[in-house]
């Protein structure tokens, strides 16, 4: 907190962001009143297909400087971030103001952009880093479904306990339109960035404390190239987590005669089925566990998150060769749908080969592919069935998306050779 | 009528393909050609004349000559009328519509050819017991892939119906073969083709089960699919081989390049659209084998599993360097 108000104080726009001073928390703004003050510093931000002449993408934005600065989400303004040439963004506002918007930087990670509208000279909003109370009112604003500026008014619930990437968890109808809109505490001052829903009232905000380290990197001479920047980020980001995640043991568990990976962080989310109806030639047991966010790359490719899968599967009524050949022919098509397209990734490259680790002997399948835009960043696709028993198997498969080489098959292997042999 | 009467030579009657229809012998000069029913060779033929034509000795020469015709005489692909066309040697002719082959005598023949099938090995296929020993291996294999594809429990009517179908395509695909070999050579083989057939069908399935056996054994799993379309190319070589030999009557070492050409060029074409797309794929794609534990010999450690996906590696970044 010292260091960021020195850098704070060092800006005389971004000074005033904070919006610390006792005065104002004396004083409770009723849900009029927020609309009332803040309703100028809230725009629309329009994302233009320069061909079609029409928006590609809506969302919300706020000011946090005098000199037109503004924060939105990431995802609102990714066509403009990857094709530059072919979007423009725009600001709307009440009564018809519009003007150009100009991107000045990115966190992917947390899905907020810091943008810049030369003629938006406008009110702009003060943001507070510390959190709210547990149950304290919360007003957000936006434009939901282009239907023009809204306040909705919900209750604060804390931080996400199981979630990757850092949110706060609001009870409030947020509706598409409004992401990158602001969150405002009962005293008027920004707390969090409207970012997604689950429905039902259930709704995610970014915690300002990211809006304040995105204006405050802003002030770096950065001279790198925003695409290298984002690269870095998620770099950064993977380094992070799954470095944490490879200081420890994994957490396992059994599942049959094997001992496999489980929650292996609290934000990994595990969900168990078994599957023994009539028909089937196998009793099947499955153990799924997922990050359950992920960062928001493009419409069709998001990163940064970790999933796995193991099933158990044991032959019912058939021989060892029936076992196997079902084994072998749904082996196939099991993997779903990565994302992305031609000019995001690569094609995955596969390895296959049988591994014997420990105990256990297991066909032991390594895919990977390259992410374009970002060099050293790779999904990773690791699938392994074990060659133990002739009438029943453990298949796992674990999906890894935007990782470094080092970290991820670091961890690929701490995956593999985590799954145990123990009858 | 003389008791021994020198034939001058014979006329043939051709259709379009050249086939002979008709043969008549010349015995007696002149010899008439035309529509009316007292000519020695009667046209059915509405752009000859009543008396067409008229072969006989002009200058000591066999000639056929014109008898002042509406349409007149043609050597054959000659678009030149001849009041007269000398005969001394085979010669094809057209007389209104009608194409006519003259064979002088004396003629020289050529030796009689050799039955290439005659004493040949391949009459262990053209028979009642290769044919259902081949249906009857081909239709249990079928039915044996029918059952390990089987994803739930298995009904035997069913699989017996994916089998059936199976020795459907196979009885077609004879026929098909026996019916060419009855255009080209007059003859109908089809237990041999349903015998040749059946064991080159029997044998891809084999080809590819002993295949994936082998490759799960030995750990080639990736290289399966490459040497199936190798050895597929081989085998459907041999088969084809197998079913021109009773098509064609040409000697078989003749019959040993098209029945490749074909092969290379069936594969050629099932193969290579796949090979030109570079379509993304946002799932991996991987060819693996999976079979019973007790068959995997050897193994690699996890050390060197890792250690090669540096390969990999260096594959997907020149993949993204050179989109």
């Amino acid at each position: 907190m010292l260091n960021l108000l020195r850098i704070l104080m060092s800006s005389g726009a971004l000074c005033l962001l904070l919006g610390l001073s006792p005065s104002v928390q004396a004083e409770e703004w009723t849900t009029e009143e927020v609309f009332a003050r803040h309703k100028d510093a809230v725009v629309q931000v329009r994302i233009i297909d320069t061909q079609g002449g029409a928006k590609r993408s809506i969302g919300s934005g706020f000011l946090v400087s005098d000199d037109g600065l503004l924060i939105t989400n990431f995802h609102v303004v990714a066509d403009f971030v990857h094709h530059p040439g072919q979007y423009r963004a725009e600001w709307f506002a009440q009564q018809g103001v519009q003007g150009q918007l100009e991107l000045i930087d990115v966190d992917v990670v947390h899905d907020l952009a810091l943008m810049r509208g030369p003629e938006l000279k406008r009110p702009f909003l003060a943001v507070e880093s510390n959190l709210p109370n547990m149950g304290e009112r919360i007003f957000s604003l936006g434009f939901p479904y282009d239907l023009g500026l809204t306040i909705v008014e919900g209750t604060f619930n804390g931080l996400l306990e199981k979630s990757l990437y850092e949110r706060i968890h609001l009870t409030a109808s947020i509706n598409p339109g409004m992401s990158g809109g602001p969150a405002i505490d009962r005293f008027g001052n920004v707390i969090g960035v409207n970012v997604a829903t689950a429905g039902n009232q259930v709704s995610f905000l970014v915690p300002s404390k990211y809006v304040i380290a995105l204006l405050t990197r802003a002030q770096d001479d950065d001279k790198d190239e925003l695409m290298a920047r984002i690269g870095r980020q998620l770099i950064d980001n993977q380094q992070q987590y799954l470095g944490a995640l490879l200081q420890a043991p994994f957490t396992s568990t059994d599942l049959g005669p094997y001992k496999v990976p489980a929650a292996i962080a609290n934000y990994v989310n595990c969900w168990s089925q078994t599957d023994q109806a009539n028909d089937r030639l196998y009793d099947h047991t499955q153990l799924a566990c997922q990050t359950d966010d992920d960062v928001f790359l493009s419409e069709s490719l998001s990163t940064g998150s970790i999933s796995y899968t193991h099933e158990l599967k044991t032959a019912r009524d058939i021989g060892s060769l029936r076992f196997w050949s079902l084994l072998e022919s749904s082996f196939d098509h099991f993997y779903g749908d990565l994302g992305g397209d031609k000019d995001s990734v690569t094609n995955f490259e596969c390895q296959v080969s049988t591994v014997a680790h420990g105990e256990l002997k297991r066909k032991l399948v390594f895919c990977l592919r390259a992410y374009r835009e970002f060099p050293g960043l790779y999904d990773i696709v690791q699938r392994q069935v074990s060659l133990q028993e002739s009438r029943s198997a453990l298949e796992s498969s674990l999906v890894l998306t935007g990782v470094s080489m080092e970290q991820g098959v670091a961890f690929a292997r701490r995956f593999a050779e985590s799954i145990e042999w123990t009858p | 009528m003389d008791a021994v009467s020198t034939p001058k030579g014979a006329f043939e009657l051709l259709d379009r393909s050249g086939n002979v229809l008709h043969r008549v012998r010349v015995d007696k000069l002149p010899f008439r050609i035309g529509r009316a029913l007292d000519n020695d060779l009667i046209l059915d033929d509405v752009y000859s004349d009543a008396y067409h034509a008229e072969l006989r000795e002009v200058d000591g020469r066999l000639s056929l000559v014109d008898a002042g015709s509406v349409n007149g005489c043609y050597r054959h692909g000659n678009r030149q009328r001849e009041a007269s066309i000398a005969m001394e040697q085979r010669c094809e002719l057209q007389i209104g519509h009608t194409q006519l082959r003259f064979r002088p005598q004396p003629e020289t023949l050529a030796p009689a050819v050799a039955d290439p099938l005659l004493g040949s090995r391949l009459h262990v296929f053209d028979g009642f017991r290769s044919a259902s020993v081949a249906v009857i291996l081909f239709g249990l294999l079928a039915l044996l892939a029918a059952v390990f594809e089987a994803t739930g429990t298995l009904r035997w009517m069913a699989l017996a119906g994916t089998a059936l179908s199976g020795v459907a395509v196979l009885a077609m695909w004879a026929l098909i073969w026996s019916l060419v070999n009855r255009m080209v050579s007059h003859r109908f083989h089809y237990l041999a083709h349903l015998a040749i057939g059946g064991f080159g069908f029997a044998g891809s399935m084999l080809l590819d089960t002993l295949l994936g056996y082998l490759g799960f054994m030995f750990g080639f799993d990736a290289s399966v699919g490459t040497l199936s379309t190798l050895f597929g190319t081989v085998l459907l070589a041999v088969v084809l081989y197998g079913h021109l030999r009773f098509v064609s009557s040409a000697a078989p070492r003749r019959l040993v390049a098209p029945a490749a050409a074909a092969a290379l060029a069936f594969v050629a074409l099932t193969e290579l659209p796949g090979l030109g797309e570079d379509d993304f794929n946002s799932e991996p794609v991987a060819s693996v084998l999976l079979k019973s534990p007790a068959l995997a010999f050897g193994a690699d450690s996890s050390e060197s599993f890792y250690a090669e996906v540096d390969g990999l590696r260096a594959r997907v970044d020149e993949a993204r360097e050179n989109p």
